[in-house]
């Protein structure tokens, strides 16, 4: 009896070290063992570029590879999370930091061959996701009190409208944590099967010795490594958008769906012509220094 | 499934908590990871704008301990070099005239002097200052000159 391999194989979590603790098992598994290798390479890599105080002035390869993802939170933070004083907004930031540090790493490194996604599992992406959340709503409570409730209801909503709105919109926010986890385990675990079921539909054609079979597979080899570009883009582009969707529920959570996303892009706005202003100023500035003998 | 074996789900959350935690304790240290990332970037956009300037006066703070005593010093100058013009010149007016006056006319000729060496010490310190520095952001900064120099007079004023 030929026992058929089925794609969803490749998500197994396989013991290496079984630790009882009565009926809870802390075992070191494969997740756990991939986990661990991709922080530890993460954290080398951090260290070394960091050693003497932050690096160097002028940056190496290494050092600009890291200062890149590093720099891509802050301009997120300062965007979304808009209307609270730059105090508030750093203390958010590391935490927004290391999630997306992690989710990206995580993503990434399941696109190895042979290796294991961490992420294809709904119990990490939900466990991130709801504890995020559940520190998200309690922020929510501490900064405004009980006026948090407030946001159950949205301004300017015709009163026999309300009771079904204040009745739908917990059920919507606790979807938001659900979605948030849902959607980045959906995404690696459909991605992962698609590439493992297509490579196992190109090597069988390979293998089986006919020409006409063999010309025929370049169509199945050249769907997987389009495929595997797809995935890398796909691993990258969910940790973005994860981190992007805690930001602006941060940013709905300590504000209240206030409309202030208007105020903040005509401030922006002010800010770049003040600085386009003070640009040609100067520019004009040395201009005229540079002229005079 | 393997996503729904149940079993699996204590361990990989305990596991996931456990390495998380390390990260974040690891990235957010002092001195290494974002903290140092933060601080080379910050010292690094500084280091630029200070070379752009270049030795230009105006500086990114405007509240800096140094740009407080540059400006203080050239409102000083300036106003020693408009006092001593303006008396130079009343001075050379009185020899002109040659003999002692009564001292009560001379009085009020000081004094009628002395307001119109006010005028000529604030058109000449605009005109200095405008001619010193040509930034329109001057400006305002020079109205903030004149008045300093408005007081400085004005003290003068009071102790004779």
């Amino acid at each position: 009896m030929i026992t058929p391999n089925s794609p969803l194989e490749q998500f197994a979590i396989l013991p290496f070290l079984d630790i009882h603790i009565g009926n809870f098992f802390f075992s070191f598994t494969n997740s756990s063992l991939f986990m661990l290798l991709t922080i530890s390479l993460v954290l080398l890599l951090v260290h070394l570029v960091t050693k003497n105080g932050g690096g160097n002035l002028v940056p190496n390869a290494w050092q600009s590879l890291v200062e890149l993802i590093y720099d891509f939170v802050p301009n997120l933070v300062n965007e979304q999370i808009g209307g609270l004083s730059g105090n508030v907004q750093q203390k958010f930031f590391p935490c927004i930091s290391v999630t997306f540090t992690f989710s990206l790493f995580r993503n990434l490194q399941g696109m190895i061959p042979y290796s294991f996604t961490v992420t294809s599992h709904f119990i990490i992406t939900l466990g991130l996701s709801f504890s995020l959340f559940i520190g998200i709503t309690i922020v929510g409570f501490q900064r405004n009190g009980l006026h948090f409730l407030s946001f159950l209801l949205p301004a300017g909503v015709p009163l026999p409208l309300a009771p079904f709105l204040v009745l739908l919109e917990p059920i919507s926010h606790c979807f938001r944590a659900l979605s948030l986890g849902i959607r980045l385990f959906a995404n690696m675990m459909a991605g992962h099967s698609l590439v493992k079921i297509l490579s196992g539909f190109a090597w069988t054609m390979l293998c089986m010795n006919n020409l006409f079979y063999f010309i025929g597979d370049l169509g199945p080899l050249f769907i997987v490594l389009a495929l595997t570009g797809l995935e890398l883009g796909v691993a990258i582009l969910q940790a973005h958008v994860s981190t992007i969707l805690i930001c602006i529920y941060l940013n709905d959570a300590t504000n209240l769906h206030q409309r202030i996303d208007e105020l903040n892009d005509l401030f922006i706005i002010e800010q770049k012509h003040k600085k386009i202003c003070f640009d040609l100023i100067d520019g004009t500035l040395l201009a005229g220094q540079k002229k005079r003998p | 499934m393997p996503q729904l074996d149940k079993f699996t789900y204590f361990t990989q959350f305990f596991w996931l908590c456990l390495l998380f935690f390390t990260f974040y304790i690891s990235l957010c240290n002092d001195g290494d990871g974002i903290l140092g990332i933060s601080r080379i970037l910050k010292l690094r956009n500084q280091l630029i704008s200070h070379q752009r300037r270049g030795n230009n006066v105006r500086s990114n703070d405007p509240n800096s301990l140094e740009d407080i005593l540059r400006k203080g010093l050239s409102t000083g100058v300036s106003y020693m070099y408009s006092c001593l013009f303006e008396v130079s010149q009343w001075c050379n007016a009185v020899d002109l005239m040659g003999k002692k006056r009564n001292t009560l006319i001379s009085c009020f000729g000081e004094i009628s002097g002395s307001r119109g060496m006010e005028r000529n010490i604030l058109y000449l310190i605009s005109k200095s200052s405008y001619s010193t520095s040509s930034s329109p952001e001057w400006g305002i900064t020079c109205k903030n000159d004149i008045m300093l120099i408005h007081v400085l007079h004005g003290q003068g004023n009071i102790v004779f």
